[in-house]
């Protein structure tokens, strides 16, 4: 009797545990499929997810609904006017709910972020029909502009596909995305001026740098006219962008095609204005809307309309690739 | 990962890319022996190529005293901590290579990346010996404490970590002379590159806000011309030139010879499996265990035919081409009395004697009526 009871026992705790072990790894599959929203979403055409099963027919409406929930969809609210550009806090602003999408570091190509520090961005946008207004704002709680070796800048990023299957990790060979790119360094230059040597290094000295003029400390902004002065700026004699000593807007824009293809076009159309306040970065990114724009054209066109988000943590060596970044959200201009 | 195969730890090796070995590879050769440490070839370097503003902190050229020096500080120590001691099986390495050893799952070359400040003490540990001096110590033949000075610029690598580590394929290996570059247009300042190196010679330019690395004196050699570096040496320690890629070893060739036929020059740090293409004849006088950290498993043997050398006359040969010219040879041969080497046009560039003549003034010039002084 004992004996069948025993055996009983056993096999009611084998199957109790055997059901536990499922349910958690269900649990935990689902867990981590609406945490991180990896990859295995971008393997879905467009055409299926997310807006055409958030319209899908009546036949599974939980299933939609949790979807829907899942990937729910931008509103760029119309407005008269624009907030001021200066002001990235304005009032304005502040009428809009957050609309908050979740940035996971990226692991899928190297080099790769190990560990995340800013969770997710929250994102409004407004419209007065010429240009799009995104005001992107993130927890960060001392901002980085000072970038050195081993020191990186805050930044941030919006995407949009240029193409309908472009992935969300920098687009696809012939798949571009177009991005702008906003960065607490720029910032810096824009509102302060190009740092030069002494505002790294207060206390450093030089009697002389080759052909340039005046006399110390020789800002880059006016002390190296002569062409000749500037042949060690071997990037700024390269034409490389980031060798701007009179930077005017701290965003830029760009195109890619794939991981490493990252190009700065040829002229920046967006502007851009960021501020740290009270342990968050609030940035606004202005992209125009012009005939040609591509923010314009993923718009009208229905499977393009989707953006994505990228920020960068300075102070945690964020840099290049080393980001965090959120998948494909869709986007529409609110009726 | 790609299979390369790495003649320096005798097998293959894991690296990113699969691209074949340049028609021809630049490689130096630098006679530890004989460096003072006088720094000509810093200030050379640093006059020519580096003088801007940003550049305050970059030497692409550096001399320093080991075993305690670093630029920039412990550059060395700092990856052999991640890397643990090199293991040798023979002239095989056993133990990983940077693009193998990955703790740090997120980016394959093994690295780190300096801070500023490690880039501001240039000749720290200058000068200093490895061990304390007893009070009342006095030179009995032979120093009981050594140290000695490693001058260093970019290996060229044959599987450059800087390549392997930039996302955005802005650093190159050129097909003509294997000289590694940094696309001045194309990087964006994210200083993979400078954590990757496990030779800590690319360095990031605050100014122009992209990396910068020695460029090899690419007009020059373009030209025929040595790096300045080399030509400016006063001690005639150094020999650039190319090793051969494409055919076997020449003998030649004064690199292939002292390099890879007769195996005096060694790389600095095989271990870290780059490939590194300076090669250093190693120091007689420094402890074989501490050199076969930094220059693999054939130190005794290289001192062996250092010492030599006046016995062994196409090696001693090809050593006296060090210093004779500024013009890259290409070719050398060692006859009776002298070595002769020849550039790539076939012109002579270098006549050297084995044994300098000897000229004996008299204390009196009788064309001059004049005495010549410090002449005894």
């Amino acid at each position: 009797m004992n004996n069948q009871n025993d055996q009983r026992a056993f096999w009611f705790a084998l199957m109790a545990i055997t059901s536990c072990m499922m349910v958690t790894v269900c649990v935990m599959i689902v867990a981590v499929f609406i945490a991180i929203q990896r990859p295995t979403i971008v393997v879905v055409p467009y055409e299926q997810a997310p807006r055409a099963i958030a319209t899908a027919p009546a036949a599974a409406p939980e299933a939609d609904e949790s979807l829907d929930d899942l990937f729910p969809t931008l509103k760029i609210v119309r407005t008269a006017t624009l907030p001021p550009i200066e002001q990235p806090t304005h009032s304005q602003w502040d009428a809009r709910p957050a609309f908050t999408v979740m940035t996971p570091p990226q692991q899928t190509n190297w080099p790769m972020l190990d560990e995340e520090t800013v969770a997710s961005v929250d994102v409004r946008a407004l419209t007065d029909g010429q240009s799009i207004d995104w005001q992107l704002s993130w927890e960060a709680q001392e901002p980085s502009h000072v970038v050195d070796s081993n020191h990186f800048s805050d930044a941030v990023a919006i995407q949009i596909p240029l193409s309908a299957n472009a992935s969300y990790m920098m687009g696809d060979p012939n798949e571009p995305v177009f991005i702008v790119y906003w960065r607490a360094q720029w910032q810096h230059d824009v509102d302060h001026g190009f740092m030069n040597v002494q505002d790294y290094y207060p206390h450093y000295w030089t009697d002389l740098y080759w052909f340039s003029e005046g006399e110390f400390p020789f800002t880059v902004q006016d002390s190296f006219r002569d062409p000749l002065s500037r042949l060690y700026f071997t990037a700024y004699d390269a034409g490389n962008p980031f060798s701007d000593f009179q930077r005017t807007v701290p965003v830029q824009d760009m195109i890619a095609e794939g991981f490493g293809s990252l190009t700065a076009l040829p002229t920046t159309q967006s502007a851009g204005n960021g501020v740290w306040r009270d342990g968050r970065w609030y940035v606004v990114i202005r992209s125009p809307l012009a005939a040609d724009s591509p923010m314009k054209t993923a718009l009208e066109n229905e499977d393009n309309a989707m953006f994505s988000v990228a920020v960068w943590d300075g102070a945690a060596d964020n840099v290049g690739g080393r980001k965090h970044a959120s998948i494909w959200t869709p986007m529409e201009v609110a009726p | 990962m790609a299979k390369q195969y790495n003649w320096q730890i005798g097998r293959e090796m894991e690296y990113p890319y699969d691209a074949p070995a340049p028609q021809r590879q630049v490689a130096y050769v630098f006679d530890i022996n004989k460096c003072i440490a006088c720094q000509t070839c810093t200030v050379a370097c640093k006059t020519c190529w580096t003088s801007g503003k940003g550049q305050e902190h970059l030497f692409w050229n550096n001399v320093e005293t080991k075993p305690y020096g670093g630029y920039p500080v412990g550059w060395d120590l700092r990856l052999l901590e991640q890397q643990g001691a090199a293991q040798w099986n023979g002239d095989v390495l056993a133990s990983d290579t940077i693009f193998e050893n990955n703790t740090e799952a997120s980016q394959p070359p093994q690295g780190h990346r300096p801070d500023p400040e490690d880039f501001a003490h240039p000749n720290l540990g200058e000068d200093d010996v490895s061990g304390m001096v007893d009070k009342g110590a006095f030179f009995q033949g032979v120093h009981p404490v050594w140290m000695f000075y490693l001058a260093r610029i970019c290996n060229h690598c044959d599987l450059p970590a800087c390549v392997a580590a930039c996302p955005r394929k802005a650093v190159y290996k050129r097909d003509e002379d294997g000289i590694v570059l940094v696309d001045q247009n194309r990087c964006r300042g994210y200083q993979e590159c400078v954590k990757a190196c496990p030779y800590k010679k690319t360095f990031y330019n605050i100014i122009g806000r992209v990396s910068e690395k020695c460029i090899g004196c690419y007009p020059r050699v373009e030209q025929g011309l040595m790096a300045l570096c080399v030509e400016s040496c006063i001690g005639k320690i150094r020999l650039h030139g190319f090793l051969s890629t494409e055919e076997a070893p020449r003998e030649d060739n004064p690199l292939d010879y002292i390099i890879k036929i007769r195996k005096l020059a060694l790389p600095l740090y095989p271990q870290f499996g780059t490939g590194p293409n300076v090669y250093y004849i190693p120091p007689l006088h420094v402890p074989n265990a501490f050199l076969h950290q930094l220059f693999g498993p054939n130190v005794e043997s290289a001192k062996e035919l250092y010492r030599n050398l006046k016995d062994d006359k196409p090696l001693l040969g090809a050593l006296l081409l060090f210093g004779a010219t500024n013009r890259i040879i290409t070719r050398f041969e060692a006859r009776e009395d002298e070595v002769v080497g020849w550039d790539a046009t076939g012109t002579e560039a270098a006549r050297v004697p084995y044994t300098e003549p000897v000229h004996l003034r008299e204390h009196y010039d009788q064309r001059h009526d004049a005495f010549r002084h410090n002449t005894a």
